[in-house]
């Protein structure tokens, strides 16, 4: 766990709570969380604690490799409930590919779920509970916007994670090769959820030449508004490994 | 997918299996094994990754200079495709000026971080010594670069597995650096599959996958002899049979993940291609 530097307890006010572009200034009920941390918007490393006070799961990065499966297991299992959710009532406007789409993508991250739960064994950390109250499910350009956000944050997760994958734990290098054969089919995902919302004319399906890597800290503060469950990261990398 | 893919009626896949090991190909590889020994500085780096000193050891010398290669493939031949006049349809030309702008950047970017350890750029053939009407037919076009494209997905998580894991681990911020290439390959990978009718995921063994660019999704046995937890478009993964843990389809559980394709195999792909 190189690079893993504990802040200590930094607790900041409510204020601070996630990422403004994320959340675009919206009064969010977000069920007893307090960002214990940082805010990405002043530079300052999303590390060492992150999350609620008084957690209900707490991911403690000094467990190795585990850790990282379990927190890839909750980003699966956000990702999996969301879908979940859009194909139990499809929003109206989307055409038969689309539908194919959104029911593929949620198969897959079902699949992932499933499969991180059933690695971690004893190990794994519980059902998380959602909150999806932001989102407008009846509406395809919410629900659209939404699954960008989702696809693209567990790319960057993903990206940003493996580097403090140890690769000589029991299970070896495998923890690599998973991250990697998921990680590229949840950019075949964001590029196309990109392509139903920009059109198949548009070049938005990669809007960069290297995506981005996010360290866990950041990921869980994007993540936290859609998810009702107190999480908590200890020790959890504060800067990409070196 | 479409029904008709021209190249697929034509071409006899021995003759392709020919062509993939004809002298080319064992030029392109020893092009890539040709950089140097030796360690470099990081002078040249623009990107905030690198931003330190240090040295890559020689193993990920080798995996950055192979990678290299196939961005240096991927980049000339949109570029040949984007200059080449009625080619690409306008409602369809964004999507692939993006996409050779990023392999333009890649290209780049590898270099870089290579210094003077990085391999020339290679003579292509996009038709592969005429089997392919590449740059006359879109349809051709199209269906190798969803080859290129899916093999570059592949590429890049098989040298993150295997003995090349363990440089790139210990040199972290070339894997991240390499993980944020290769997911943007997932992207471009996904949409030019689309263009073609195809779903943006690979399932299964990927059956409708015309002949030409069959070894693009085949099982790498020699990857999975060297790697026990290696399964190819199974739904066992890691010990664990996905099919018997979870509700969803084999055929979407084999979608769900994106094989590697060891360096051996790659090379085979790409070196129909590569003239000298």
């Amino acid at each position: 766990m190189s690079g893993t530097t504990p802040q200590g307890p930094l607790v900041i006010p409510r204020s601070g709570l996630g990422r403004r572009a994320f959340i675009s200034g919206s009064t969010v009920s977000i069920a007893g969380l307090v960002i214990i941390g940082c805010g990405d918007d002043d530079d300052e490393p999303a590390g060492g604690d992150v999350g609620a006070e008084n957690p209900e799961v707490t991911i403690d990065f000094a467990d190795g490799d585990g850790a990282i499966a379990n927190f890839a297991y909750a980003l699966e299992q956000l990702e999996a409930a969301f879908y979940m959710t859009v194909n139990g009532s499809l929003p109206s406007g989307l055409d038969r590919d689309a539908k194919q789409t959104l029911e593929d993508i949620g198969a897959h991250e079902i699949a992932h779920r499933d499969h991180l739960k059933a690695i971690l064994g004893k190990d794994a950390i519980p059902a998380l509970e959602v909150n999806f109250e932001e989102i407008d499910f009846a509406d395809k350009d919410s629900v659209l916007e939404t699954a960008r956000t989702f696809e693209d944050l567990g790319v960057s997760a993903y990206n940003g994670a493996a580097q403090f994958l140890s690769g000589d734990g029991p299970l070896g290098l495998a923890p690599l090769q998973l991250a990697g054969e998921i990680v590229s089919v949840e950019a075949r995902h964001a590029s196309a959820i990109r392509t139903l919302i920009s059109g198949n004319n548009s070049g938005d399906f990669a809007p960069n030449a290297f995506d981005e890597a996010r360290l866990p800290g950041e990921v869980l503060q994007m993540a936290a508004p859609f998810i009702k469950t107190k999480i908590a990261l200890r020790n959890a990398p504060a800067q990409a490994a070196s | 997918m479409s029904n008709d893919i021209p190249i697929t009626d034509t071409l006899d896949p021995e003759l392709v299996d020919h062509m993939a090991r004809r002298t080319a190909l064992r030029r392109g590889a020893a092009a890539l094994l040709a950089a140097g020994a030796g360690s470099i500085g990081f002078a040249a780096m623009t990107r905030t990754a690198f931003a330190q000193e240090g040295a890559i050891p020689q193993q990920a010398v080798d995996v950055l200079n192979f990678a290299l290669t196939l961005e240096y493939l991927e980049a000339e031949f949109y570029r040949e495709g984007n200059d080449k006049d009625g080619l690409i349809p306008d409602n369809d030309k964004e999507i692939f000026e993006t996409i050779g702008g990023h392999e333009d950047e890649h290209v780049k970017f590898l270099k870089e971080t290579l210094g003077d350890k990085a391999v020339k750029k290679p003579k292509f053939d996009f038709t592969a010594g005429g089997t392919f009407d590449t740059f006359e037919n879109y349809e051709t076009f199209r269906l190798l670069a969803i080859a290129f494209e899916d093999t570059g997905v592949r590429a890049y998580k098989g040298q993150a597995i295997a003995q090349a894991a363990k440089p790139l681990l210990a040199n972290p911020k070339l894997l991240t650096a390499a993980l944020t290439i290769h997911s943007v390959e997932g992207r471009h990978a996904a949409r030019v599959r689309q263009l073609l009718g195809f779903q943006a995921w690979i399932p299964m063994d990927f059956p409708e996958a015309p002949a030409p660019v069959k070894p693009v999704y085949a099982t790498d046995k020699e990857l999975a002899d060297e790697v026990p937890s290696f399964d190819v478009k199974t739904t066992t993964k890691y010990g664990v049979d996905v099919a018997k843990v979870s509700e969803i389809k084999p055929k979407q559980i084999t979608e769900a993940y994106d094989e590697p394709l060891g360096m051996d195999a790659v090379l085979k792909i790409a070196g129909m291609f590569i003239a000298s």
